[in-house]
């Protein structure tokens, strides 16, 4: 058997045999100097002292008795610190220190001060059972032993004080015969009067601080703690109060904030400091200070107002201003007279005031919707609306381009279901069940009181113009009474219902500049997900509405239509206001037509380089197609979507991008394919290729489309 | 600004995700987290509760490619949606260099969305900053569900500024189109630091005036 290293085992046990053996007595080296900065220093700091902990009260106590030295009656000791500590700093430089100490640093360095009791040896001894201690008569009972007032006090409820054998061992060992551990539980009854003198005779630390007393101040307690003091006929420390300050009660005009001088602080805090207690003395009572705060701590009623952006007004339970009023001694002060109460003392809200009538007038319901729709002021002062304002002041009448348009608009109504408004109200504005209105009730909106509201995200009209609008056989249903809430109106069917025209797009928009194709670290991901979500990394496109017609005369300057975007502009004679909102694939083929498969094929046959075309699923069911029955397409239009699923499969690998469409050229003619999703997109070609506008719009209808029929709704 | 080190040749850019409570922006961070190579990544810090609402901020520092003989390095942060934790979202805003407004699509959402973007703009402003010159993005998220705004009426109320800014339309959750909106800005990002560049490059050197010295008049 071999084991491993046994040979390097063997010789190294030889070598240190021999060594052992032929050790010479070697002459002793001088040790080598290492250079300094090998070596380890000590430092020494100056003016470094060592503190000492204080002695054990006991150890010097015992040590004290035992030369026959006496101890005081009552004595306080220094109990044992756990550590020793090095101060680098004069002794009574770390006194001084300790006096700058914030209070709770200083707390904490303060020893920690044992209270102790002593008592004569003979009165411990007197209820020591025999067997202990040696013959009396050998004993000095006029000793004083120390005794932890800690321990004692713990019988003093029950008049039996006690103390551990083991404490008084301690402290006069010679006295017993044997030892006593300190594990000994054994308890000496001590004499009752003797201890009550020792703790009567205690008193509180010489270096104490009396804190500040403050001024008595009426508080809910203090009459209390008098009638208190009253009914038990126990006394308390005489209050140390002073007057206070008088305070002046003048009307809040503008001359007594003029001459209202800043009170003096300095004497202000000279009469309040407490004047030197007197026993037997009476105690003043507190003056009263003589007002009230309101609740809202200005003394003036609470304004019904909430914040502006959490809708209107909430009725407020507190008293209006309008309210009748009690002044400071309670009394009721009628409605009369405070018409001119800005100019007379704040009152408060003392008594119950009484519910006055505001009067108000009920405006004519239809007038009440056109005040609502005419176009309000901006609520801050801009530099448009000062211009508007100056412009307004210096020339009244209107300019004729601009009335027709507003006109126009403020005739435009759309008209929303009844419903699904009833159902999202809040009950309290509810008085019947809303589920009895039928599902086709509409009701009329001027499209005036929506269109601002449209690029806030919430579309809301008050109770009033509501209950006002409301089918007169559904009225009944909606309470608006006063301070009732705004009415939301769902922004789905607000946009079901609006002009085609409203959610125009600023015609002046500049694109962000997205400058050259980087190669961002996220670009290949972006691809990579494109592809997996089959959706294109592109952005949306802009929402492309026809601009709408004017119908009165205007300026020649009328917006030309962008060839380059989508859609271009509606033909005049559509009447814009009135179309619904087209859905993306109505804008994608720019018609208001209702869409169906058929209806897309027609209207794509009519764009520009396209001959006919052909929808299919991925897995070859054609939809709808208008290609030449005489080219025989049909096999290839069903392959194509595999075909493409496998190019795409392989464009991952190049860097040519995702694949937006496959054109098979061929010697009749030439068919570009799109697909998305599902869905595939077949065109034939009127010419050799397809306009690159065409292209675009081939593939955000193929987009649309697959949304339609892939995932239909 | 971007922070360009000179010494190290590096640039970092600070991009920012901003929108309401709720509409996805730490779904968007995790899901680059999760899809980014390790080695180009470092951790997600994130401080959230447990129903998921962001405290303070979310971070992902990320290290990317060389412009210029310049490493990019990009840094990711969203902001707390929350309306109260406005002060949080000036400070992440500050130095931005991008900013991705994540928009929730939700019918009920187009109020709090509206807010979030003026409070964008207003935030932004305190900086000195116009949202029209700041590389931005919108992302329209939440394109999954149901009750969903159409992508013209989020154009309308979002985007219909002078100047438009790219839009896409996101489900964070599954990942669509979050890398094409973070790569949108970026490359707005790049573009910008290149065409400074050149403009920094192309600038006519600094000519020293010769000075005469004045003859003192006798």
């Amino acid at each position: 058997m071999t084991i491993p290293f046994l040979s390097y085992f063997k010789r190294g046990n030889g070598s240190a045999a021999v060594k052992e053996k032929a050790a010479p007595a070697k002459p002793v080296l001088p040790p080598l100097e290492k250079p300094s900065s090998e070596r380890f220093s000590k430092t020494v700091m100056p003016n470094a002292t060592r503190t000492l902990p204080p002695q054990d009260p006991f150890e010097m106590a015992a040590r004290s008795t035992a030369l026959g030295g006496q101890m005081p009656a009552a004595a306080t000791a220094i109990a044992p610190s756990p550590a020793r500590t090095i101060s680098f700093s004069p002794s009574s430089q770390a006194i001084s220190a300790q006096q700058d100490l914030p209070p709770a640093v200083a707390l904490a360095l303060e020893p920690q001060v044992e209270r102790v009791i002593s008592l004569e040896l003979g009165d411990v001894l007197t209820e020591m059972p025999s067997g202990y201690v040696k013959p009396l008569e050998s004993i000095d009972t006029s000793r004083r032993v120390l005794l932890k007032a800690s321990e004692v006090e713990r019988g003093m409820a029950t008049g039996n004080p006690t103390v551990s054998l083991a404490t008084v061992y301690q402290q006069v060992p010679e006295i017993f015969i044997r030892r006593i551990t300190e594990s000994d539980t054994s308890q000496l009854n001590l004499p009752f009067q003797k201890v009550l003198n020792g703790f009567a005779s205690m008193h509180v630390r010489a270096d104490q601080e009396r804190a500040n007393a403050v001024p008595q101040v009426e508080t809910p307690f203090l009459k209390v703690t008098l009638e208190d003091n009253r009914k038990f006929g126990t006394t308390t420390e005489p209050l140390e109060t002073t007057e206070m300050p008088p305070v002046r009660i003048e009307p809040p005009t503008a001359e007594a904030f003029a001459a209202a001088e800043p009170e003096a602080a300095a004497d202000a805090i000279l009469k309040m400091t407490p004047a030197p207690s007197t026993n037997g003395v009476t105690p003043k009572n507190p003056t009263r200070i003589p007002f009230k705060l309101s609740l809202n701590g200005t003394d003036a009623p609470a304004p019904e107002s909430v914040p502006a952006s959490s809708g209107p007004s909430v009725p407020n339970p507190l008293p209006s201003p309008l309210a009748s009023v009690a002044n400071l001694e309670g009394a009721v002060v009628p409605p009369s007279e405070t018409e001119n109460w800005d100019t007379k003392a704040p009152p408060t809200c003392g008594a119950a005031p009484t519910p006055v009538r505001i009067p108000f007038k009920m405006a004519a319901m239809a007038s009440v919707i056109e005040e609502e729709a005419k176009p309000k002021p901006e609520p801050w002062l801009t530099k448009e609306t000062v211009a508007a304002a100056t412009e307004t002041t210096a020339e009244p009448k209107v300019s004729a381009a601009v009335l027709p348009e507003t006109a126009r608009v403020a005739e435009v109504k759309i008209a929303l279901p009844l419903l699904p408004i009833l159902k999202s109200l809040p009950p309290m504005q509810l008085t019947g069940d809303p589920s009895c209105v039928p599902a086709d009730v509409r009701f009329e909106l001027p499209f005036a009181l929506i269109e601002p509201q449209l690029a806030s995200g919430r579309v809301s009209i008050t109770a009033k113009v509501f209950e006002v609008s409301v089918p007169v056989s559904f009225r009944g249903l909606f309470q608006a009474g006063p301070g009732a809430l705004d009415v939301s109106l769902p922004l789905q069917e607000v946009l079901k219902n609006l002009p085609a025209a409203a959610l125009r797009m600023r015609a002046d928009q500049e694109e962000q500049d997205a400058g050259q194709n980087f190669a961002t670290p996220f670009s290949a991901k972006a691809e990579e997900d494109a592809k997996r979500f089959n959706v294109p990394a592109t952005p949306v496109a802009k929402p492309v509405v026809p601009e709408p017609v004017a119908e009165v005369a205007e300026p020649p300057k009328a917006e030309v239509p962008d060839e380059g975007r989508d859609g271009g502009a509606a033909s005049p004679e559509e009447p814009s206001s009135d179309r619904p909102l087209r859905t993306p694939l109505q804008v994608a083929l720019n018609t208001d037509e209702k869409l169906d498969a058929k209806g897309v094929v027609a209207l794509i046959h009519k764009l520009s380089g396209v001959k006919a075309c052909a929808i299919h699923f991925g897995d070859g069911l054609s939809l709808a197609g208008s290609l030449p029955a005489d080219l025989e397409t049909d096999g290839i239009c069903a392959m194509a979507p595999s075909l493409m699923q496998r190019l795409e499969n392989h464009l991952v690998d190049t860097k040519l991008g995702l694949l937006r469409g496959m054109t098979l050229s061929c010697t009749k003619g030439a068919v570009t394919f799109y697909m998305h999703e599902n869905l595939c997109l077949a065109a034939l070609h009127a010419d050799l290729d397809l306009p690159s506008e065409t292209r675009e719009r081939l593939s955000r209808i193929v987009h649309e489309l697959s949304r339609k029929y892939s995932h239909p709704v | 600004m971007s922070i360009i080190n000179y010494a190290s040749r590096e640039i970092q850019f600070k991009i920012v995700y901003y929108g309401p409570a709720l509409c996805g922006k730490t779904t968007n961070l995790g899901y680059i987290h999760k899809r980014i190579n390790p080695e180009n990544r470092g951790d997600l810090v994130s401080l959230a509760t447990a129903s998921d609402r962001t405290l303070f901020f979310d971070f992902l520092p990320l290290n990317a490619v060389v412009i210029k003989g310049f490493v990019t390095k990009f840094q990711l942060y969203t902001v707390p949606g929350q309306v109260i934790y406005n002060a949080t979202r000036q400070l992440v805003l500050r130095s931005v260099d991008g900013v991705i407004f994540v928009a929730d699509s939700q019918w009920e959402k187009m109020e709090e969305n509206v807010e979030s973007f003026k409070n964008l703009e207003d935030n932004l402003a305190k900086q000195n900053i116009s949202i029209d010159e700041i590389p931005s993005v919108l992302q329209y998220n939440k394109r999954d569900l149901e009750n969903i705004a159409p992508v013209n009426y989020l154009e309308y109320v979002l985007n219909n500024r002078k100047k438009r800014v790219q839009s896409f339309e996101v489900v964070s959750s599954t990942g669509q189109n979050v890398f094409a909106s973070l790569n949108a800005v970026s490359q707005i990002l790049l573009h910008k630091f290149s065409k400074q560049s050149d403009v920094a490059k192309t600038a006519p050197a600094p000519v020293a005036i010769p000075f005469e010295p004045r003859v003192a008049r006798v």
